[in-house]
């Protein structure tokens, strides 16, 4: 990226991005320095990869043409603490309108490869078409600038996602890896393959520690391309830290922002796993796709019950102090760490046990690891099979793919490997095609084709407005459990005036768990860019993007009927949870027309 | 007395990203009770209706954590650090 001096958010033009644009089809590869338009060009991640896509005409997002950008945000590969995120973005198999037609989308993950990659001095690669053979990307550092060379990649077809970022290690020095599972191999039966990123603990340890861009099926695209995987070649370049550089850092990785995130011995919560606790309070945990029972039989998978079971270490993506991973080992005789088993967090470990009626951790971790080895996104993975195993509950005499029912694990387990393999399209091509199929969409835990993260519908009517997944994409989530506010006003403004601001993150390359403050971000910009923004511009650019989101679902189709709640909600209320089920039919109309009030006349002016 | 309260993201954003501000008051309590009464917009999140502290919320005093409420009369002293933040937060 190239910032002229003098650069600031009203001349964006003065800062030029690398581009490199891939033809697989052809072969053909050409770098361009592209002048920003806005500031959310500037900032990177979907905020510019939205813009390009709503240039384009997608009807199929597995058609040649459906281009697959991979980008970074400005404060990737920055001196800054956890600006290490990089951005698949496409139209998406999975996220469809009811008329059928693909969705804007982007997934984001951290680890070292989109530091890696900006690194090489590129910002952006655009894949277009589709390869006649298995490659990959190689993306490289050179004295006159990067260059990018697709090579073959016949030999890395059938590992699965650990196996080939560890075979490219052995080919490739001082490089990091985004790869494909065999999930991404069979992206015509599983929409929801994700895309494996590299940590440094992965490479040095051997340990399958990947991070994931796993959401909206980015790993089917990059199948559908035949890309299987993208290696990134380049020294590490870490700059001088100056004095608010500094304070920033200590602040990300001590500061309160990140708390609860940090261990308990540094003060913090231990992590995402911990939610589990407050909300099982509620009876808010996910049981039985997505129905709390009220039982209290689910304390087994709490991390205080298994800190005596395990060894547990908090661990990292790559220069980063807040630790989020939880990593879980067997405990060795002497009390000392042995093989690792799988990461701890509250959206896997739920979706892939408790949602599924396995409370044995054990059998939880064995879930979620194998679901990261075949690649797929395991929110996405687990909300599938959690229907499946309701359906079969509903028709016992009937029963979908192999009859697993909730708590049988080795028919879950086998579920989870015929889907990954491409061998049971039923489940890998997502839960809302599923439904729709068995006519039975009621309780499908999906939201404009997305499969729901490990928060109750019941609990959130702002789901439908979420642009990139339920949760991280719109952060009201978390709100009824919090505040317990149920009136109109109170939602209406939570969608339109609180829950999208989480976007910020995704454009600028930093974690969300970092918790860096509004003002922290404007320093971050400025010690990593030099570029000066002020609050209200930065402010303004995240509407905007939020917006264009909107605007580009309209694109491809969507329509009132695409903008509401399992049906379920509605329908059949659940009275185990404490929370008042105050999402009534009347509630969500009169709420919906009054978000779009507010939403439509400023989308129409983009 | 004057505490340093330090504010998680959630209760942060609610006041336009302030994260620590400088709060009197002679208990822990108190000091809650003057933060939401200067910042009104926090007052629904930090309390219950029936005037208990919201049951979600960690309240840390000097790194020592205030469980369901035991500790909230615990005596404030100039320089103490009371950390609010949700024990809800990320995916």
């Amino acid at each position: 990226m190239k910032i002229y001096d003098g650069a600031s958010a009203s001349s964006p033009q003065s800062v030029l991005y690398n581009r490199c644009n891939i033809d697989l089809a052809a072969g053909g590869i050409s770098f361009e320095e592209v002048p920003c338009q806005n500031l959310e060009d500037v900032l990177g991640g979907f905020g510019r990869s939205f813009q390009m896509l709503a240039r384009e005409e997608i009807t199929d997002a597995f058609a040649p043409q459906n281009p697959l950008i991979v980008n970074t945000g400005l404060l990737t590969g920055s001196d800054v603490m956890t600006g290490l995120r990089i951005y698949f973005s496409a139209y998406s198999p999975l996220k469809v309108s009811n008329k059928g037609l693909p969705a804007a989308m982007w997934s984001a993950g951290s680890g070292k490869f989109g530091c890696k990659f900006k690194w090489c001095g590129v910002d952006e690669l655009v894949f277009r078409n589709k390869s006649t053979e298995p490659v990959l990307a190689l993306l490289r550092e050179g004295e006159s600038g990067p260059s990018l060379e697709l090579k073959p990649a016949q030999h890395l077809l059938g590992l699965d996602s650990h196996e080939k970022i560890m075979a490219l290690q052995k080919e490739y020095g001082d490089a990091h890896f985004a790869v494909i599972g065999t999930a991404g191999e069979n992206f015509e039966n599983v929409y929801f393959a994700a895309v494996a990123l590299s940590t440094e603990n992965q490479l040095k340890s051997g340990d399958d520690k990947s991070r994931w861009a796993g959401r909206g099926g980015m790993g089917s695209v990059m199948g559908s391309k035949n890309l299987i995987a993208i290696v990134a070649q380049a020294k590490d370049k870490f700059g001088k830290l100056t004095p608010a550089l500094r304070d920033l850092n200590r602040e990300i990785s001590g500061g309160v922002g990140s708390r609860k995130f940090r261990e308990k011995k540094k003060g913090g919560l231990g992590g995402t796993w911990a939610n589990y606790e407050p909300l099982q309070k509620l009876y808010l945990v996910p049981e039985n796709n997505f129905r709390p029972t009220a039982n209290d039989g689910i304390e087994e998978i709490f991390r205080d019950n298994l800190e005596d079971k395990f060894f547990i270490k908090a661990e990292s993506c790559f220069r980063c102090g807040i630790h989020c991973h939880k990593n879980m080992y067997t405990l060795d005789a002497d009390g000392k760490q042995g093989e690792f088993l799988a990461k701890f967090d509250y959206e896997p470990l739920n979706l892939l046990s408790t949602n599924l009626g396995v409370h044995d951790p054990h059998q939880a971790a064995k879930l979620i690891k194998r679901v990261d080895l075949l690649g797929m996104d395991s929110i996405s993975c687990g909300s599938t099979i959690s229907y499946v195993l309701d359906y079969n509950s509903r028709h016992p005499e009937t029963p979908l793919a192999n009859g697993a029912t909730f708590g049988d694990f080795e028919k879950i387990m086998e579920l989870v490997e015929e889907t990954g393999q491409g061998r049971l399209p039923q489940v890998g091509r997502g839960v809302k095609r599923l439904a729709d199929q068995m006519n039975e969409p009621g309780y499908a835990m999906q939201v404009k084709g997305l499969e729901l993260p490990a928060y109750l519908p019941d609990t959130n009517p702002g789901y439908p407005w979420a642009i990139a997944g339920g949760h991280m994409s719109m952060y009201t989530f978390l709100l009824l459990a919090l505040e317990g506010n149920t009136s109109m006003d109170y939602w209406v403004k939570a969608i339109t005036e609180r829950g999208y601001a989480a976007l910020r993150d995704d454009m600028t390359g930093a974690c969300k768990f970092a918790g860096i403050s509004p003002d922290m971000a404007l320093t971050a910009i400025k010690e990593a860019s030099g570029l000066e923004v002020d609050q209200q511009e930065l402010q303004a650019a995240i509407r905007r993007a939020f917006l264009r989101g909107l605007v580009l679902e309209r694109k491809q189709g969507y329509e009132d009927g695409d903008y509401t709640l399992p049906a379920q909600v509605f329908e059949n209320p659940n009275g185990n949870l404490k929370t008042e089920n105050f999402i009534t039919p009347e509630f969500f109309t009169e709420m919906k027309a009054k978000v779009w009030e507010v939403l439509e006349p400023e989308m129409e002016a983009l | 007395m004057s505490a340093r309260v330090a504010l998680g993201p959630v209760l942060a954003d609610i006041i336009g990203g302030l994260k620590y501000l400088d709060i009197e008051g002679a208990t822990v309590e108190e000091v809650l009770r003057n933060l939401s009464a200067i910042h009104q917009e926090l007052a629904p999140l930090l309390w219950r209706s029936t005037g208990e502290i919201n049951p979600i919320l960690v309240i840390f005093h000097n790194n020592q954590v205030i469980r369901e409420g035991k500790g909230l009369d615990a005596a404030v002293k100039s320089g103490d650090e009371i950390a609010v933040i949700s024990s809800l937060e990320g995916g």
